[in-house]
């Protein structure tokens, strides 16, 4: 039997930066998600057909349009309709998060930079072909990136931030044989979507996996097939990979 | 060529337009009267009120139950409270060639449906078993490397039948129900990491809540590619090194994985159950557990590697102590949820009894087996050899017992009878007109609060 480890040294950096004051060097990251969110508020004022269907789908559910979980999965699903990347499900998650909490557009977007800064690094950690043909890459980082940044606007402490992360990674997901087609864009915003009911859930006392990104049966063990922790460890606050 | 999800959902399909053999009804009317018992059994879990906590910040509307619960919520959540609660305490049934547990995300499926679908109890047991029976088939084709390497398949395959069941519940056609399964694919949900945490039984509530949104994109049109299970890139071949469609696909109607589902009849893992059911039959002969000198168990060795745990000190560590069933069978003469309540398990009866109970492995002894011997104090020996354990494959539970364990997870919560007459409901469900029983009886308050 697989005994789950009790700590992990990724999930405490990824959970610690999530958690902490934006350091000086984070400015220039917030104002570049900054930018980001408000194109991508503008791209959501027309729905695209995946972002209708999937609005549809969720108004017959009872989930109602101010539903934050489904909000983000509309706009995700819309936004990937240009071009997705892990940074898509973040903006999303955030955006409708922000509007559910009445955030300030300050907390949006270090949130924002953050969950793309995370997403980012951790996809920098797993990447390769082999990885790359099997799942599709926005949908399965960017939920790691979007818990984390919703986390911080619902201002978790690290404990909560932990579990977060956890039930956002166990349903990490999207398979790359889809790329190009309209259900693409719906995993991706499926992504945003539960990124957002993990973070909820953990505030509510909702319990996971400690090492959920690098544990022996975690994300990188299952997902990936090479997993290089000092991607996402060196320099995480300081050093913003995802500016370039 | 056929690709492979249309002839998975051409064949599910066609199972769908005539009845069920009648031991397969019968096995699936097994499952759901377990898993109905197992998820209102959970339903006052602190897992469960976070889900709904869950719900309520988001201002869902109160469209669907949650069995064992008067909250009423949007469907997705109330399939992820069904699914979460029915799996809690690993309690629900499992199909020991996959270890997948098929009923509770299936049960969630049907929960959160049934208020918009209005399903007849027929379509409800058909769509119920063919929801386990297509998440089985997907599971036997990736099995065993694809649980091995550490998915928890009961999500990851799970997700598939839900779509299934979802499916036959929304009467899609056999083109939209071959997207259903297509969508699916890609909403995989599930890694053992989470073991141990609240997030393993929240797989399958989550299979559950995806299989519903794959089946409603299905319906509105949306498109699965045709090879998403065989391609490269695709689901099977990412999820397993091991792929074999004949296993999902072939003998539809002649070989059903889920005669070969099985029910526990004790709240841990399966290892222990030789041993306690060994400690039931001793119980029968000994009046008073103080009378016991020492037990000794000779086991498979499994049992100490596994469940080896001497003196677990709460009801999460007793789940992992065959020693533990042992001393509670003996002192209880029942081995249920309360004999793994962090309080009972600190008790001086059963820590004294643990302590005079040792484990002893034999390679000679299988799986499902057990010797347990009982030195007494006037220096009497009382034995017992359990050939197959009860639940195990050789040894089915028999009806009565099944609802032994149902009774003492519904009545305690429920009020007593509610149990009899749940499993009367689930008996006749094949000519009710509708599930409006089965769900009023699952709910607390006497007076149905169905809408």
């Amino acid at each position: 039997m697989h005994n789950p480890a009790a700590q992990s040294a990724i999930s405490d950096a990824l959970v610690k930066f999530a958690t902490s004051p934006l350091e000086a060097a984070g400015a220039h990251a917030a104002d570049a998600a900054a930018g980001a969110l408000a194109q991508a508020r503008a791209s959501f004022a027309a729905l695209d057909d995946a972002g209708k269907k999937v609005a549809a789908l969720l108004e017959q559910q009872g989930s109602g349009p101010h539903d934050a979980r489904v909000r983000a999965w509309v706009l995700g699903a819309a936004l990937s309709t240009q071009r997705a990347s892990s940074a898509t499900p973040v903006l999303a998650a955030v955006i409708a998060t922000g509007e559910l909490l009445s955030s300030s557009e300050q907390e949006v977007a270090a949130a924002a930079a953050i969950g793309i800064e995370a997403a980012a690094r951790i996809l920098a950690a797993v990447d390769s072909d082999e990885f790359r043909v099997r799942w599709n890459v926005a949908s399965s980082l960017g939920v790691l990136g979007a818990v984390l940044a919703v986390a911080r606007l619902l201002k978790l402490d690290e404990t909560r931030t932990r579990h977060a992360l956890g039930i956002a990674a166990t349903q990490a997901a999207g398979l790359a044989h889809n790329a190009g087609d309209s259900l693409a864009a719906i995993e991706t915003g499926k992504a945003a979507a539960d990124a957002i009911e993990a973070a909820l859930m953990a505030k509510h006392g909702f319990t996971s996996a400690p090492a959920s990104i690098d544990g022996r049966r975690g994300f990188a063990a299952l997902m990936a097939y090479r997993f290089d922790a000092a991607s996402i460890t060196d320099g995480l606050g300081a050093r913003w990979t995802s500016l370039g | 060529m056929s690709f492979v999800a249309a002839a998975f959902a051409q064949g599910l399909h066609a199972l769908a337009q005539r009845p069920l053999p009648a031991e397969v009804q019968r096995e699936a009317r097994r499952s759901f009267i377990n898993v109905v018992g197992t998820s209102i059994g959970a339903s006052l879990h602190p897992g469960v009120d976070a889900i709904l906590g869950t719900a309520k910040d988001l201002g869902v509307a109160p469209l669907a139950p949650v069995p064992g619960r008067s909250e009423r919520v949007d469907v997705h959540f109330s399939a992820l409270a069904t699914g979460f609660a029915g799996h809690l305490d690993d309690f629900d049934d499992t199909h020991l060639a996959t270890v997948i547990h098929p009923a509770a995300s299936i049960l969630a499926v049907l929960t959160a449906l049934a208020p918009q679908t209005k399903p007849s109890g027929a379509k409800a047991l058909m769509a119920f078993a063919l929801g386990c029976e297509s998440q089985l088939r997907v599971g036997v084709s990736i099995s065993p490397e694809h649980y091995d390497r550490g998915w928890h398949i009961t999500g990851t395959c799970g997700v598939i039948g839900c779509a299934v069941t979802a499916g036959l519940l929304l009467d899609l056609s056999v083109e939209q129900l071959t997207e259903a399964v297509g969508i699916a694919a890609s909403m995989f949900v599930g890694m053992r990491e989470a073991f141990g945490t609240m997030t393993k039984p929240y797989h399958p509530g989550k299979a559950a809540s995806n299989g519903i949104a794959a089946a409603r994109l299905a319906q509105q049109g949306q498109r699965a590619k045709q090879d998403i299970f065989e391609a490269q890139g695709g689901y099977s071949h990412s999820m397993s090194t091991k792929v074999d469609f004949d296993l999902m696909n072939g003998a539809f109607g002649e070989r059903w994985e889920l005669l070969f589902n099985t029910y526990k009849p004790f709240p841990c893992g399966i290892v222990a159950h030789p041993a306690i059911d060994g400690g039931l039959s001793l119980s029968q002969k000994i009046a008073n557990a103080n009378d016991i000198e020492a037990i000794t168990l000779r086991c498979h060795p499994l049992v100490p590697e596994l469940m080896g745990n001497p003196q677990p000190k709460d009801g999460l560590q007793a789940r992992f102590s065959a020693i533990h069933g042992v001393a509670a069978a003996l002192c209880d003469k029942v081995v249920g949820l309360a004999q793994y309540e962090d309080e009972r398990v600190i008790k001086a009866d059963v820590t004294a009894l643990r302590a005079r109970t040792t484990l002893a492995p034999d390679t000679s002894v299988n799986r499902d087996e057990v010797f347990i011997e009982a030195r007494m104090k006037d220096g009497s020996v009382v034995k017992h050899h359990v050939e197959h354990a009860r639940g195990s494959l050789a040894r089915p539970l028999t009806d009565d017992e099944l609802m032994d364990k149902v009774r003492l997870l519904i009545d305690p919560l429920l009020g007593d009878g509610r149990a009899a007459q749940l499993a009367a409901v689930v008996d006749g469900l094949a000519d009710a007109p509708n599930l409006d029983t089965l769900f009023a009886l699952c709910a607390p308050k006497k007076e149905s609060n169905h809408a």
